[in-house]
């Protein structure tokens, strides 16, 4: 009885809403076929583009079920406004009148009938033998019944946490789908993919050939020969044959499957849409160089008809190109490729000829062009920080951090604003140009620009908190000083007072507002010019008197400055774990601790033929170490203790 | 790189038509029929476009590198685009059209009976090579089912299980309540990775190592013990042929399910004193 239901609403609800979309876009001519593959075009677009904030906020299920139809009722309803009841009426009836065939064709159609239901029975009953015929799309749909919620950061498969949701599992709307299937029907999830889905799928796919046939074929018999040579095609290669890669193999055994969508719907309704569209285009366009010599209403209604069908056709397509983008990745590279070849063989085919204006159907590539930019940089996102929330995370926390520690203590910034103030509000001001406009777009283009943000920390992580030295601070406030002092010795009245006033304000700012010393600095004077602390010679002075080979495992703070005092000390890793030995990320960590693994560091050691390690003072009882670990101390300094390894 | 680039031409052509090369043949005469008789719509539309399709995508290293960087697959998928039902359906309507009505009903039918005794034979359909009738209406095996049943009835909500390949890639679509430990297809442990020392010898706690001993004619029901801490599993399920029942029972396991080829075991409380 759901089924029933379920049949009755795929019969009637896309049609309608082809037709309101018809009624919107003034595309009258249409036929049923026609319209019903425009109206789930339409829907399936919608029901993707709605379900991606969905996701993104974790909506619960029962949200995207009311407002899908909802959407979709007010869509009907405003197209019925704007056409008039009696028109819409009109244009829902309008090509579903019976028409008399022959013989021939009734069979034909019986035929295809029948091959529509065995592939629908076939796709729901059958299971492919030896390889894995369900998989992340199936499971994430289970998952979003099960939670009750469509973005929940799980792991489909194997329901662990995650921290954040990939770009394509954003896009790609075929498991909020299913899960919307099932949720709105009361069944379960795989019921829904592996029967409601094919009964879907399957009538659209011999519709969307049908339409492709409309272009290659005018004859109506030729088109319904066409599709039962495709039925018969598929059911003996697939079951005969059996391509393991052929996205008809896919078809059967994986209705389901986002790249069916794509593949055998889109993609074929994408390239009749061209198709038709290149050729109105040139129709419009002869019409019209006609029109130029020869004056006539006939030229003139061509003209105006063929750019209105240029007009809807694109749109068609358009809708279609971004409907491939929600559908799946694979789709829209395909799908592209496709439609570039199309236009430029087209536009190569008949350079010299009739002119095909290729920026016409830019719109046509823009979908995939978004899509690409975007996947582009949630995926540097995603590789530099896990996820986009946890890039803004990052990004912000990398801002507070710059404001807190070099500008949070000081009036610095405070100083450099009301400079950049002084020369935007001073009349004929000439540092204008250099001191605000050309600073204030570095920084709205550079220093703040998520973007320039992400590629530093894609490829230089390090420079992401002196962005801002790109900003010419110093040398504004010192123009801007120079420009104040000129100012005020150019006045006439008390010049010697009013240049007094201004070093005397310079002074207190260097004073009061600069850094102090050891107040925002953690400074100590160096013992010597090179800078190297005394501890640090002190245990190079300790390995070096052991005599083994220098071959050290050191803290992290440390590893900066063990290789400045002796060069012939060779260290396990360098600061951050960069460089370690072997790819051996485990030491970083077993050692910096506070309470350091020390089996580990010690087996490690002895593994890479490591002689020392250093740890902090009083981690080990150097009476007991060589007991428990077989280590023995080399010397100590006031922070530190140096452990030799013994091999014996 | 021209090497590999005509390799992967190679493979990707094998995995497509899977040793059918009467296929490629076939399409290519349609091609030329196409081409000698077709309209220039048709010419256009099923030869010159695909030509270009696979001159630009399959047929180019550049793009072979490019379609690399997206997914493995692509690729070889690439030949999704190449329109090879359509070129020979549209030849073969071209052809029948030509026909008058009782020679095209005749070829019809001929083709008809030929594709399904040859090939869509029903009774055939269910029991070839490729494919068989489904073991339920989630198309899923039965083995799988019964499994997750017996788990989601034993247990108070809290499930992560290990499991051999054969069930894990499956379960969690039957029910998602059932977290795993790992899943064959995506390899990722829902643990931190760890080495440990049992009975002397150096293991690891990893994807890999889950997998191997997991999959194995034998496995090592100690070392699965030995990982529970760090894989935190409370459910493990084994072929029948892969356990000996003394090692169930010095392991401090309990079987809550058993059929004709697996056993599911839930973790007792005495498991932490067991093995390690």
């Amino acid at each position: 009885m759901t089924l029933i239901l379920f049949i009755a609403i795929l019969i009637t609800i896309p049609y309608v809403c082809g037709c309101a979309f018809k009624c919107f876009l003034r595309d009258m001519g249409i036929d049923v076929i026609h319209t019903y593959t425009v109206g789930f075009v339409f829907m399936w677009l919608l029901f993707s583009v709605i379900q991606v904030p969905l996701v993104l906020k974790d909506a619960p299920i029962t949200v995207i079920a009311i407002i899908y139809p909802v959407l979709m009722v007010l869509f009907i309803v405003l197209a019925v406004a704007k056409s008039g009841i009696k028109r819409f009426r009109h244009e829902l009836i309008r090509h579903l009148g019976f028409e008399k065939q022959g013989i021939l064709i009734y069979a034909m159609m019986a035929a295809i009938f029948i091959a529509i239901i065995a592939q629908i029975y076939v796709a729901a009953g059958i299971q492919e033998n030896g390889v894995y015929n369900n998989e992340y799309t199936i499971a994430r749909a289970v998952q979003i019944c099960s939670d009750g919620t469509l973005g929940r950061r799980v792991n489909a498969f194997t329901g662990a946490d995650i921290s954040g949701i990939s770009f394509d599992t954003v896009m790609s709307s075929q498991a909020v789908f299913i899960a919307m299937i099932s949720y709105i029907f009361r069944q379960p999830p795989l019921v829904a993919s592996n029967l409601y889905i094919p009964v879907i799928i399957i009538p659209m796919i011999y519709m969307s050939y049908y339409m492709v046939s409309m272009v290659l074929f005018h004859n109506k018999n030729n088109r319904y020969i066409f599709l039962i040579v495709i039925a018969m095609l598929s059911l003996y290669s697939n079951y005969s044959l059996h391509p393991a890669e052929s996205i008809w193999n896919l078809l059967f055994i994986n209705c389901w499957n986002p790249n069916v969508i794509a593949c055998h719907i889109l993609i074929p309704l994408g390239t009749y849409y061209a198709l038709t569209a290149i050729n109105s285009e040139f129709r419009w366009d002869r019409a019209a160089v006609q029109l130029r010599d020869e004056k006539s209403d006939k030229l003139y209604r061509s003209v105006i008809k063929n750019r209105r069908i240029f007009l809807c056709k694109r749109t068609y397509l358009v809708m279609t190109a971004a409907a491939l983008c929600f559908t799946t990745a694979y789709g829209i590279i395909m799908g592209t490729i496709l439609y570039a070849c199309i236009f430029m063989y087209y536009y190569v085919s008949n350079y010299g000829g009739v002119d095909i204006n290729i920026k016409r159907y830019a719109a046509v590539i823009m979908p995939a062009v978004i899509y690409l930019v975007l996947l582009i940089i949630t995926s540097a996102v995603s590789h530099t920080a896990g996820s986009i929330s946890g890039f803004w995370q990052d990004y912000t926390t990398c801002y507070k951090e710059i404001f807190s520690n070099d500008f949070k203590n000081n009036m610095y910034l405070l100083i450099f604003i009301s400079a950049v103030m002084y020369q935007y509000l001073k009349k004929e001001s000439s540092g204008k140009a250099a001191c605000v406009y050309i600073p204030m777009l570095v920084f709205g283009i550079g220093v703040i620009n998520p973007l320039i943000y992400m590629l530093f920390r894609l490829f230089a992580p390090s420079y992401c908190k002196v962005i801002f030295w790109i900003l010419p601070i110093n040398a504004i406030i010192a123009y801007t000083v120079v420009d104040m002092i000129n100012a005020v010795c150019n006045t006439d009245t008390n010049r010697n007072i009013n240049i007094a006033g201004v070093c005397l304000i310079t002074v207190i700012s260097i004073i009061s507002f600069m850094p102090r010393y050891g107040y925002n600095f953690a400074w100590e004077g160096a013992a010597a010019p090179d800078k190297i602390s005394d501890e640090t010679r002190q245990i190079c002075d300790i390995i070096d008197n052991d005599g083994q080979d220098k071959n050290v495992i050191a803290l992290n703070e440390l590893c900066s400055q063990i290789r400045l005092c002796d060069t012939g000390i060779k260290l396990y890793y360098y600061t951050d774990n960069q460089y370690a030995c072997n790819d051996d990320k485990d030491m970083y960590a077993y050692l910096n601790q506070d309470e350091p693994y020390l089996q580990g560091i010690v087996q490690n050691a002895k593994r890479e033929g490591y002689n020392y390690i250093i740890f902090r003072k009083g981690i080990l009882d150097p009476n007991w170490s060589s007991v428990q670990y077989h280590i023995w101390p080399a010397g100590s300094t006031e922070n530190y203790d140096v452990y030799s390894i013994g091999y014996f | 790189m021209i090497t590999e680039f005509v390799a992967a031409f190679r493979t990707a052509f094998y995995q497509y038509f899977s040793s059918i090369y009467f296929y490629p043949f076939v399409v290519v005469v349609c091609m030329m029929l196409t081409l000698r008789t077709g309209s220039g719509l048709q010419k256009r539309i099923l030869v010159y476009i695909p030509v270009c399709i696979f001159a630009i995508t399959l047929c180019n290293p550049i793009y072979w590198k490019l379609a690399g960087v997206t997914a493995d697959y692509t690729y070889s998928r690439s030949y999704w685009l190449i329109p090879f039902f359509l070129v020979i359906a549209c030849s073969l309507a071209s052809y029948i059209s030509g026909l008058n009505i009782r020679k095209v009903t005749v070829l019809l039918m001929i083709f008809t009976v030929a594709c399904v005794v040859w090939g869509g034979n029903v009774r055939n359909l269910y029991v070839n090579k490729n494919a068989h009738t489904a073991e339920n209406i989630y198309k899923l095996p039965q083995d799988v089912v019964d499994i997750a049943d017996a788990v989601i009835g034993n247990s108070d909500g809290n499930i992560r299980m290990l499991a051999p390949n054969e069930i894990n890639m499956y379960i969690r679509q039957y029910d998602a309540r059932i977290g795993l430990v790992y899943h064959a297809w995506n390899e990722e442990v829902t643990f931190e990775e760890k080495s440990f020392v049992l009975n002397g010898e150096s293991r690891l706690a990893t994807f890999k190592g889950l997998t191997e001993e997991m999959n194995r004619d034998r496995a090592d029901i100690y070392y699965m013990v030995a990982v529970q801490p760090y894989a935190d599993w409370n459910y493990i399920v084994l072929k029948n042929s892969q356990y000996e029942a003394e090692e169930i029972t010095d392991s401090g396991l309990s079987i809550i399910y058993k059929n004709g080829n697996y056993t599911v075991f839930v973790k007792s409380n005495s498991i932490l004193e067991s093995g390690l």
